[in-house]
């Protein structure tokens, strides 16, 4: 836990769905302060890499261990007893934003508050005056505090994911991590969500690990970018090392024709 | 020998009363008077009412009236001495004496003077049966009907004192043997659809009241020895005290004071269809003692015939089981022996003291009918004129074809495999479209043949085949019916009362069912609990779904007593297993997003559940509620059998006393009632949705 430990640190991990290998013994560090994009085609890994960071995801008993901030997450295939401190410090965002549908906004961002609190407290919904303020605050901060009342259910996809991230703010996250953050959103909305992570980067130091379909978004936004195939990391290094013959063995020979259609990136 | 086992069981129940006594002093001045709500009446506790009212001006204590339309709740209610006296049928009576620390202190007469009641065997007016030899042919032409399994004028007295005697087996004798209520056995053979039923004298009398003309269709055919009236008994651990003075009020209610106060009496007794009460012992049980016994020769004999007919088994062995059985059946003839010494002497008595008044009446009115006398004689002499038991007839003339299951079973089995190939023939994929699998294509076979393979196998024993007989006899419905087309609305405002009872044992019913449900429900979730957990957890749901209310109820009655809310206590558990089954697949059918979401931010599984499971069941949880509220609605209806009061009890009692009219206003009442509580429940669904 000293204050040079990397924000994710996950050694040798496999993850075994029945038969399919989603990942083959990865490795990846992730140091404090960096905003980092995972890309690679579907069914790549990448979002399974980063489900096992914040052990949401257990990996197979014959990797290594995975920790966050120092913190031990998981081990050789069990989660460590301090899962739940070393969670605490990462907020996570969902592809379908996974926020509580039938509570109000304000109720969803104020949960961001319960991992550190006695559990019989969160049962009872005593959050305190000063998670209250912190839960209006980061509302304000993300731009729709207007919305707080309203039930989740009813806010667009762009709002909810704003929502999820001043979730991650009231837990006081040191780091986020976004599984597909922008997938599901219409192009405005994923640019607004996209500058928020990178604001957040910016200013306030928070790591940022985002998983992204759309290379254009990892170009823009990020400096470092991990690329996965097949359960195997096949590249890792600054953004602009991406080059098109990177992108072609990363995404396969169809590539070619999306990058002649789209024109060429970078 | 049954005096001693009397006396025995007297003593034993003398020492438990003065141990109880303290507890029973605790009570004070309150004493319980349960009364069952057998046929005898349509409103068993409206009619008791006045009777109860002056038994607590002249005893001094405070008489709470409690009924149940089944005996064993105010029996098992009497043992947890939550009933002190009680008004039983003479079978329950006896288990009352046996069991909970009761004896008998009197006895009711019927209005006319009457002693007791007859069991009666029935036929249809235009029957080419004459006597009861005709009946017992046994030649597998008949079908008869038995009154309920536990019914003494229905089932008991015609096996002890026509069948048993005979050594006929009712099921070989008979082509069909049906069991069912007085009420619709009299109703099946005037129409025609039985050749002969068992019934009671007391029932046609009745019958002759609210529907006469059903009585043109039936002749009677034999009439049984004198049944015992039910017996009025009360706790051997009440106060002498309060003996006494109960047992005067009994005795001389209806027979005292002047002319006006004996006026008005007798009008309470005659709605009653009583006439005043007598003195009784324990003695009063002995004809339904040897009505057991004769049960119990029978079922001995019909060992000893097994035995007999066992060739597969060791002689040796046999000759030991045997030999028991003989001791046993010797043991049985000697107890008859003693019972119908007993009886005899009590009947002597009895009859004696009638022929005395008889020749008063005759001496004191010179001009009238002087047959009393000859009657009284010739009753006595049919009551003692039971034939004799037969000796062991073993047994006959069944079985002659083969074991018409297993070919049955056969054809059902025959069918299916022809439907399995048919099916199998039929999925061939056809030309231009995708193959199927055939792995696929074998279960769906295998389904579907087992599927219509099981409904020929049950088409027997479902008795399905009477299928036609619905459309032959629809008229015959229709008269049935047409009985319900005469509502009868006098009593419309104990309806609603009742009604009202009723929703509210249903509302705090479903209330406990909720508060006990949610945590099963949890708890039995896959998604929520381990499997050590879940899995005791669903055993209990399945255990308290599978029990009946009836029984949940019965069980309750013992602690807190006959009345409402052992309905409430039995509902709630019920409801408990079906909600809680319900609730748990709600929470196994939830988003799991939101879940993760909530755990990603180190929340502990407490937190899961409040905060991101809870929120998406609530409204499934809350229409399941609201949905059981209502089936619980119609439930609570069920319970009044046991005494749970509500509009149950008032149905059911007007159902058991032919009461049509009335029946057809408290099932309209029911139909409103449940269809306000839907819609009202509807509404409040579409609020929460």
């Amino acid at each position: 836990m000293s204050d040079s430990a990397p924000a994710l640190l996950a050694e040798n991990i496999s993850v075994t769905f029945g038969t399919t290998q989603a990942l083959k013994g990865v490795s990846l560090t992730v140091e404090k302060g960096e905003m980092v994009a995972l890309i690679g085609p579907s069914g790549s890994g990448k979002s399974t890499l980063l489900r096992v960071g914040a052990g949401l995801q257990i990996a197979d008993s014959s990797s290594g261990v995975t920790r966050l901030f120092g913190d031990r997450v998981q081990e050789a295939g069990k989660l460590s007893r301090g899962v739940r401190r070393a969670r605490a410090q990462v907020g996570f965002i969902f592809q379908q934003f996974n926020l509580v549908k039938r509570i109000s906004l304000y109720s969803n961002v104020l949960l961001g508050a319960l991992g550190r609190m006695p559990q019989w407290k969160g049962v009872l919904g005593r959050f305190s005056p000063a998670d209250r303020k912190k839960a209006m605050d980061s509302l304000e901060r993300v731009g729709i505090v207007e919305y707080a009342g309203n039930r989740a259910a009813n806010l667009s996809g762009g709002q909810q994911q704003r929502g999820a991230i001043a979730r991650a703010m009231v837990q006081g996250a040191k780091a986020i991590f976004a599984d597909e953050p922008i997938a599901s959103l219409d192009p405005v909305s994923a640019r607004n969500v996209m500058r928020l992570l990178s604001e957040l980067n910016a200013e306030d130091g928070i790591t940022v690990v985002v998983t992204l379909h759309q290379v254009d978004y990892a170009l823009k936004y990020c400096r470092r970018a991990v690329a996965l195939k097949a359960g195997e990391i096949i590249y890792d290094g600054p953004t602009n090392g991406l080059t098109r013959e990177r992108l072609i063995e990363i995404y396969g020979d169809e590539y070619i024709g999306v990058m002649d259609e789209e024109g060429e990136l970078a | 020998m049954m005096i001693r086992c009397l006396a025995r069981l007297l003593a034993g129940l003398a020492v438990l009363g003065l141990a109880a006594a303290a507890s029973a002093q605790d009570e004070g001045n309150r004493i319980v008077f349960g009364v069952v709500a057998t046929e005898q009446s349509e409103n068993v506790l409206a009619l008791w009412e006045p009777f109860v009212e002056d038994m607590t001006r002249d005893t001094g204590y405070d008489i709470e009236l409690r009924s149940a339309g089944d005996y064993t709740g105010v029996v098992e209610a009497m043992r947890a001495n939550q009933v002190h006296i009680a008004w039983l049928t003479n079978r329950s009576g006896l288990e009352a004496a046996r069991r909970a620390n009761a004896e008998v202190f009197a006895k009711f007469i019927y209005p006319d003077g009457q002693l007791g009641y007859r069991s009666i065997i029935i036929v249809p007016a235009n029957s080419p049966l004459q006597t009861l030899d005709d009946l017992l042919v046994c030649d597998g032409s008949i079908d008869f009907g038995f009154g309920d399994p536990l019914s003494t004028s229905g089932t008991l007295v015609p096996n002890a004192y026509v069948f048993s005697p005979r050594g006929i087996d009712p099921q070989d004798c008979f082509n069909q043997v049906t069991r069912a209520s007085h009420e619709s056995n009299l109703l099946t053979v005037a129409n025609e659809q039985l050749d002969a039923a068992t019934n009671n004298t007391t029932n046609i009398e009745r019958l002759s009241r609210t529907r006469p003309e059903v009585l043109e269709n039936i002749r009677i055919i034999w009439r049984s020895p004198l049944i015992q009236t039910d017996p009025i008994m009360w706790r051997t651990d009440l106060p002498a005290e309060a003996r006494a003075r109960i047992q005067e009020f009994f005795l001389t209610y209806g027979w005292r004071g002047d002319a006006e106060q004996r006026a008005r009496e007798q009008a309470v007794l005659r709605e009653l269809e009583m006439g005043g009460f007598l003195p009784a012992t324990n003695d009063h049980f002995l004809p339904i003692q040897r009505l057991e016994l004769i049960d119990r020769r029978a079922s001995t004999l019909a060992s000893i015939a097994r035995l007999q007919a066992d060739t597969d088994m060791n002689d040796v062995l046999r000759e030991e089981e045997l030999t028991a059985l003989g001791d046993r059946l010797a043991e049985i003839e000697t107890e008859l022996a003693e019972v119908a010494l007993q009886e005899r002497a009590i009947a002597t008595q009895e009859v004696s003291l009638a022929i005395e008044s008889a020749r008063a009446s005759m001496l004191a009115n010179p001009g009238q009918n002087q047959d009393a006398v000859s009657d009284l004689v010739s009753t006595f002499l049919q009551d003692q004129g039971v034939p004799p038991p037969q000796s062991v007839q073993l047994m006959g003339n069944r079985d002659a074809e083969a074991d018409p299951t297993l070919r049955r079973a056969f054809i059902g089995l025959l069918v299916g495999l022809l439907v399995f190939g048919l099916v199998l023939f039929v999925s061939r994929p056809p030309r231009h479209a995708p193959a199927r699998l055939f792995t696929d294509r074998l279960i769906d076979a295998v389904i579907w043949g087992g599927f219509f393979g099981l409904l020929i196998w049950s088409f027997w024993p479902a008795e399905v085949f009477k299928f036609p007989l619905l459309g032959a006899n629809a008229d015959r419905m229709g008269e049935y019916l047409a009985g319900f087309a005469r509502p009868d609305f006098t009593e419309w405002q104990t309806y609603m009362e009742q009604i009202l009872v009723t929703i509210q044992i249903a509302l705090w019913g479903t209330f406990f069912a909720v508060v006990l449900a949610i945590p099963l429900g949890l708890l039995g979730a896959s998604n929520i609990a381990p499997f050590w957990i879940r899995r005791p957890v669903r055993i209990v749901m399945d255990g308290l779904r599978a029990i009946n209310e009836l029984v949940v109820a019965a069980v309750f009655v013992a602690a807190v007593g006959l009345g409402p809310f052992a309905g409430v206590l039995a509902l709630a558990f019920h409801t408990a297993g079906v909600l809680g089954k319900l609730f748990s697949e709600a929470v196994e059918s939830i988003d799991e997003g939101p879940v993760e979401g909530v755990r990603a931010t180190g929340a502990g599984p407490m937190n899961e559940v409040t905060w991101a499971v809870v929120p998406q069941v609530i409204p499934l949880w809350a229409s399941y509620a609201l949905y059981r509220f209502e089936s619980n609605t119609r439930s609570a209806t069920i319970l009044g059998l046991i005494g749970a009061g509500g509009i149950g009890q008032v149905l059911i009692e007007n159902i058991r006393s032919f009461e049509y009219g009335k029946t057809a206003v408290i099932i309209g009442i029911i139909i409103i009632a449940v269809t306000l509580v839907d819609m009202l429940s509807q509404v409040l669904r579409k609020r929460l949705m």
